[in-house]
């Protein structure tokens, strides 16, 4: 089964939003613990039911004040099952579809979903082609292994154990295999990447993705090759002249995000965040977010993402149709990631603080230092994110560095479990 | 970016930031509401020239028997006439104060709905308008400076809200019997060499080349000419916040009894027995270090007479040393550990171990805290192995009445730093009382965690070994939050223009 995903960009029916609104908030969320609202089993997909969503998320934009309702799905269905199964699941289609532009009974609810699909400039996925059923399935295993080592298993089998263990220390020779398998993999991707019809580009797109590139790559001489790059192409590192934070008054509250104030007690986390830019920079933009794009499908490895490993899926999608401001653009950002929301954007600014700032340097309301700044960018997230209406994550129990290792591990560990029988 | 500082800006910070007065063993700290203005400002304006100042307590021949440092609330400053304008300009973070219900919230004080969770009854943020921190040589000297301060601040127009007595042990160790304080950053405006000035003094770069937020003033709002200029790009704005440091005081309330018996019940429950080396073994995991201060990287087993322990103690450098080389699995310090949560160092999940480091550096706090309150027991008897048998007598039954006295103790949690959102609050919530932070796998710190029911599903302490490791129990609240507070600490010419206002 491939794995894929979409973002959707659904018309609310004038006047009917809050009723909408209404409806995805009886869900309730997995960005809140289950005294607070957490996603209901009842709600209207049944996400206990299934084993191919990995995320899901609902929630409400106005983009240029137009009211839209943004779905968000990586899951391992073709794109048509998993309407399909959308469809085939939602109990009273009138409850929600009814409140967005368009929908009747009698046409078909794939067709109409479809018109809606935004494709998304640049998309990251940290295990792209593995399974949720794999993941968990290495994750089960993986914990099967623990209890084999820590001899609670099978107390009278000591023999097993021991061998257990003779095997967890060669655990280094899996994960070599695992590095030499995803090297060439991303090797090969690359070069076809390389050879294919999606780069047949304009000699200005390939300036601006030439640009892009580098203006993300100049921060990031931590990794070596990288950083050979950035010497060959002469792009130095941003020169870091003391600057006074432009976080201004009147201060926003940046505590926790409204509604969520357990953010940091879940496991996983969501960030949607809507940016405007001038019109004039959609050009340099999409060049800087293909660059990121042609990184994410090529070379990048499994589970990171230029060395941070909590980012589970993010996707950039520059909004179209939005007409409502003449000479702005809309970047739409969704990301799913690990643990807390301040560490998840405080690794961002210290670690590709040039990448962001390629990214949000020029949008509207970004400080005047960019992401160095610290402060004033988290407060310039937090006034653009965007709450989930509803949030489904099917990694209960599991970040991304420790599925990567789940994953590593998975041929040691089926070795293991074949030991116990 | 990395200067010293200039002899004159050392002569304007306050000392406090420059050393945590080992040698004034005894201090006290003086929380007062402003009742009239004009006499408190009459009042405070005799006192900057009694602040002693980073400069003199380098001097050592200068260091006095006592030494006096005052910082503000963000009521405070409101109470004394400055306009809400310029309060306006200090962070958010230090106009709400600790106590404002979403901030106890983000920080575990409060559980999320409202419910809270600890007593915070010492002191109504609201009422805080200044905060006296006197450090002494000796308990005499600290009364008569109380008997003569009360008088004083009371003609002031000061009204006492609280009084709390600190101490330094000689020992160094706080009520639990490990030895605290141990890990501080060095300034490297006053050292030469550790983090950028800017992470804990106002108006200096900090470590991503970034000013720090400080009030930044027009001229006309300093016509006596008191205040420094702005650095960088700002050079005709004045600086309020340079030279000086936000404080965050919080009084921590230990239960010596919860903490030892939990050990103890621990041992007991999974081992059958709670042998005197297992319980120190248990709660040493559990901290991060050997109740002496060696940390368990350095020395996985505790033998008081071994090379390592035995330098390491008598050069007095328990703090130099990284988890990465030696203990990337947490097979010596686990990951849940408090040391390696306050402070990861090298280690940190998904990171590299240059990156890590640069990481913790932004999240670094300098600490000055003390104790309060008497020892439960003879703290000393956790650093040889043969008075352990005394710690297995005291806590191996469980009466509740072990803790007779029922003595109120505990410590001053005190620190300084440039941005209390990215240093204070960020270590309190993103790594002490994250489950998920560094293979926490569902654990809160085990000592200043919010171990209580916010958040469900939280689990015992993972304690990892060669062999898969073990789990401990669920550990008790035995750390309670009892009040605080974020401070302004001014530089002595900023406190002279607070005085004198506009």
């Amino acid at each position: 089964m491939p794995r894929s995903g979409f973002v959707a960009l659904i018309p609310v029916a004038p006047g009917r939003l809050e009723e909408l609104e209404r409806v995805l908030l009886s869900w309730g969320n997995d960005v809140l613990l289950e005294d607070e609202g957490g996603l209901k089993p009842d709600a209207f997909v049944d996400f206990r039911d299934q084993q191919f969503i990995h995320f899901m998320r609902f929630a409400l934009l106005k983009v240029d004040n137009e009211q839209r309702l943004l779905i968000t799905a990586d899951f391992d269905l073709e794109i048509h099952d998993f309407l399909e199964f959308l469809r085939r699941k939602t109990t009273c289609p009138d409850a929600i579809w009814g409140l967005c532009v368009g929908w009747r009974k009698e046409i078909d609810f794939s067709l109409w979903f479809l018109n809606f699909v935004v494709v998304p400039e640049a998309t990251y996925i940290a295990f792209p082609g593995v399974t949720l059923q794999r993941v968990n399935q290495a994750v089960a295993l993986f914990k099967f292994r623990d209890e084999v080592l820590s001899g609670r298993f099978s107390p009278r089998r000591q023999g097993i154990t021991e061998a257990a263990r003779i095997l967890v220390r060669v655990d280094c020779l899996f994960r070599a295999a695992f590095f030499i398998r995803n090297a060439a993999k991303s090797a090969y991707r690359t070069i076809g990447l390389l050879f294919s019809r999606k780069l047949d580009l304009s000699r200005q797109e390939m300036r601006l993705l030439w640009e892009g590139g580098r203006r993300v790559a100049s921060s990031l001489n931590r990794v070596w090759w990288i950083r050979a790059f950035n010497i060959l192409s002469r792009n130095p590192a941003p020169v870091a002249v003391p600057i006074w934070s432009s976080a201004r008054p009147p201060f926003h509250r940046l505590t926790s995000f409204a509604g969520y104030p357990a953010e940091d007690s879940v496991f996983q986390n969501q960030l949607t965040l809507l940016t405007s830019f001038p019109a004039a920079e959609e050009a340099r933009l999409r060049g800087v977010l293909r660059s990121i794009d042609l990184y994410a499908r090529g070379l990048a490895f499994p589970g990171s993402l230029l060395g941070i490993a909590t980012i589970h899926t993010v996707r950039w999608t520059i909004l179209p149709d939005c007409h409502g401001v003449p000479g702005r653009i809309w970047l739409l950002m969704t990301s799913n990631y690990d643990g807390s929301w301040d560490s998840y954007i405080s690794e961002f600014c210290a670690r590709i603080f040039s990448g962001l700032d390629a990214i949000w340097g020029c949008a509207e309301g970004a400080p005047p230092a960019g992401a160095r700044d610290i402060p004033a960018f988290k407060e310039f997230l937090r006034t653009r994110q965007i709450p989930a209406a509803v949030f489904y994550s099917a990694y209960k129990g599991g970040s991304v560095s420790f599925t990567r290792m789940a994953l590593t591990l998975r041929p040691v560990n089926r070795l293991i479990a074949g030991l116990v029988g | 970016m990395k200067d010293l500082l200039s002899a004159e800006d050392t002569n304007d910070i306050q000392s406090w930031i420059y050393s945590g007065y080992p040698h004034l063993p005894k201090s006290t700290y003086a929380f007062l509401r402003i009742d009239d203005q004009i006499r408190a400002r009459q009042f405070l304006k005799g006192i900057p020239w009694q602040i002693s100042s980073a400069t003199k307590s380098r001097n050592r021949q200068a260091q006095s028997h006592q030494v006096l440092n005052v910082a503000f609330t963000a009521m405070g400053l409101l109470a004394l006439g400055i306009d809400d304008e310029t309060v306006e300009k200090f962070p958010i973070e230090f106009q709400e104060g600790m106590n404002a219900p979403h901030r106890g919230a983000f920080l575990g004080d409060i559980s999320p709905g409202g419910k809270p969770d600890h007593t915070v009854r010492d002191y109504a943020a609201s009422a805080v308008h200044l905060l006296f921190a006197c450090h002494f040589i000796s308990a005499s000297v600290r009364d008569s400076w109380i008997s003569k301060f009360q008088r004083d601040s009371s003609a002031g127009g000061l009204s006492l809200v609280g009084l709390e007595l600190g101490e330094l042990a000689d020992s160094g160790k706080e009520h639990f019997g490990f030895k605290d304080g141990i890990s501080n950053p060095e300034i490297h405006g006053f050292k030469g060499a550790g983090s950028a000035t800017g992470e804990f003094i106002l108006g200096y770069p900090n470590e991503q080349g970034c000013m720090p937020v400080s009030p930044l003033l027009s001229p006309e709002s300093d016509p006596h000419d008191l205040l420094p200029p702005a650095m960088c790009d700002n050079r005709n704005m004045r600086d309020l916040g340079r030279n000086g440091t936000y404080l965050v005081f919080r009084k921590l309330a230990q239960d010596v009894s919860a903490f030892w018996n939990f050990i103890a019940d621990d041992c007991r429950r999974r081992l059958g027995r709670a042998e005197p080396a297992d319980l120190v073994w248990l709660a040493s995991k559990l901290v991060g270090r050997w109740p002496n201060g060696v940390s368990l990287v350095e020395a996985p087993h505790f033998d008081a007479y071994s090379e390592i322990m035995q330098e390491r103690l008598k050069a007095g450098s328990l703090n130099d040393f990284t988890y990465g080389q030696t203990d990337t699995s947490g097979h010596r310090c686990p990951f849940a550990a408090h040391v390696a949560r306050m402070n990861p160092r090298d280690r940190i999940q998904g990171l590299s171990e240059s990156e890590a480091l640069g990481t913790t550096a932004r999240h670094r706090l300098l600490r000055r805290g003390r104790r309060y309150g008497p020892e439960l027991f003879d703290l000393k008897i956790l650093d040889t192995p043969e008075s352990w048998n005394r710690l297995q007598q005291l806590f191996q039954s469980r009466p509740e009445a072990q803790d007779t006295t029922r003595s109120d103790r505990g410590l001053f949690f005190i620190a300084f730093c440039a941005n209390i959102r990215e240093q204070f609050e960020f270590v309190q919530r993103a790594w002490g009382n994250n489950p998920h932070f560094n293979s926490a796998k569902g654990s809160q710190d085990p000592l200043i965690g919010t171990n209580s029911s916010i958040t469900p599903g939280r689990s015992g302490i993972p304690i990892p070994d060669r062999d898969g490791g073990i789990t401990t129990g669920l550990v008790p609240q035995a750390v309670s939050f009892r009040g605080g507070g974020y401070f302004f600490l001014p530089s002595i010419a900023a406190f002279r223009w607070i005085c004198h206002g506009k």
